[in-house]
């Protein structure tokens, strides 16, 4: 889909902030949230693209005037709402509540086992690499990115859609989110890191851009 | 639509309590997983496999064709970096790495990401005018003789940059190597 979240090329954008000195959270409620999804997808409760596919159903005034946390906790009540796990009604009055006693805390029993799962899950990861049909293309292919927007999650940049790159490395196969993030299965295949000339792709510019993308994002060029 | 601190403080207690009454989390669970990542997790086990990479060419090429064996031996691995690639600067080639469409970064080498990684800024203008960003955004102006990789990190390999080694330390050990290498090296936003 074409969302608020693909902003490779985006226009407009100012100087980045750049501060070596940044702390990774800049208040306690950031803090949890990134604690707090953590959690929840350590234990399946959504998968990995479903919850990037949460954040970029964002309407594009919302995703632009929210800060990088807050778009995770957007994610964090999409997801746990339309999936059961909570109800909408009952967030919105726990939500009154503690707005009514902000200084109320968050009381209740603990839980070291599922910080051990969590040790696992660090320690291990949780690879989406799964077998598939041999490669379609080799490193020096001619491809060219499809042209059309699928209409749910994707993970192919818009900037590259149309334009032709060459095969750098082929990366085995993974989940495909454009099915994964939508309960459709995961659909393994190929990945590819293709390298476009930024020439190509914005007219201007001597550099290379290097985009790592699913098989069927690509055709063949020649 | 800005949410103030009070409203967002009370959305997250909300989640959090309610998890914690279905059972689905513990009281204690949000914060030992945050721990983790505020103390054992970050850009100093990234300095690490540099270090090692600039003493020990054999380990550097391993590192170059597979990054996330090479990783592994060093103990190095995990979540948010099931596939590593490491990309060599040199004279001659600048790599800097980029997430356009969300924050993919290697997390068991770098930690989580920095918030100039995940703004919008970063994330629109670095794959189209990386020179200018580098130049006037990070104080690393590049040769016009230098080609610029930019790598967008949009599956799932995650990327880091191994810095060239700064002269003047051919005689400094491994340790002391490590601790020169900074996170923004690594992202091939700066240079040693």
């Amino acid at each position: 889909m074409d969302g608020p979240h693909d902003l490779g090329g985006a226009p407009g954008f100012g100087p980045v902030r750049f501060d070596p000195d940044d702390p990774l959270f800049s208040s306690d409620w950031e803090r949890k949230v990134f604690g707090l999804t953590m959690a929840t997808s350590t234990i399946s409760l959504y998968n990995r693209d479903e919850n990037r596919h949460a954040r970029e159903r964002m309407p594009v005034e919302e995703y632009r005037s929210t800060g990088y946390f807050e778009q995770w906790l957007v994610a964090l009540e999409t997801n746990l709402t339309e999936l059961g796990v909570l109800d909408a009604a009952a967030v919105r009055e726990r939500v009154a509540e503690f707005l009514d006693e902000p200084g109320r805390e968050v009381r209740g029993k603990d839980r070291p086992e599922l910080f051990e799962l969590f040790r696992d899950t660090l320690e291990f990861g949780a690879s989406l690499e799964r077998p598939a049909a041999p490669p379609r293309f080799a490193v020096g292919s001619r491809v060219r990115a499809v042209r059309d927007a699928k209409p749910g999650h994707t993970r192919l940049p818009a900037y590259v859609r149309g334009h032709v790159g060459v095969v750098r490395r082929v990366d085995g196969a993974f989940v495909l989110p454009d099915t994964n993030a939508h309960h459709e299965g995961e659909n393994p295949e190929n990945t590819y890191n293709v390298g476009f000339s930024a020439r190509d792709v914005w007219g201007k510019g001597d550099h290379e851009v290097l985009v790592d993308v699913w098989e069927s994002y690509l055709e063949p060029a020649d | 639509m800005v949410s103030d601190e009070a409203e967002l403080r009370a959305r997250v207690k909300a989640l959090e309590s309610l998890l914690v009454e279905r059972g689905l989390i513990g009281a204690d669970t949000v914060d030992q997983i945050v721990e983790v990542y505020e103390s054992e997790i970050g850009p100093l086990l990234g300095a690490k496999v540099v270090a090692r990479a600039w003493v020990d060419p054999g380990f550097k090429e391993r590192l170059l064709s597979d990054a996330t064996a090479a990783c592994g031996e060093l103990g190095i691995g995990g979540l948010q970096g099931e596939q590593l690639v490491a990309v060599e600067n040199t004279d001659s080639v600048h790599n800097v790495v980029v997430c356009t469409l969300c924050s993919c970064y290697p997390w068991p080498v770098l930690g989580i990401p920095p918030n100039w990684y995940k703004s919008p800024e970063y994330r629109a203008r670095m794959v189209a005018e990386p020179r200018r960003v580098l130049a006037e955004d990070f104080g690393l102006p590049l040769g016009e003789d230098v080609e610029i990789r930019v790598q967008d990190s949009s599956a799932e390999m995650r990327y880091f940059t191994v810095p060239q080694r700064p002269a003047g330390t051919e005689d400094w050990d491994e340790e002391r190597l490590a601790g020169v290498v900074t996170r923004e090296s690594m992202v091939g936003v700066a240079v040693l």
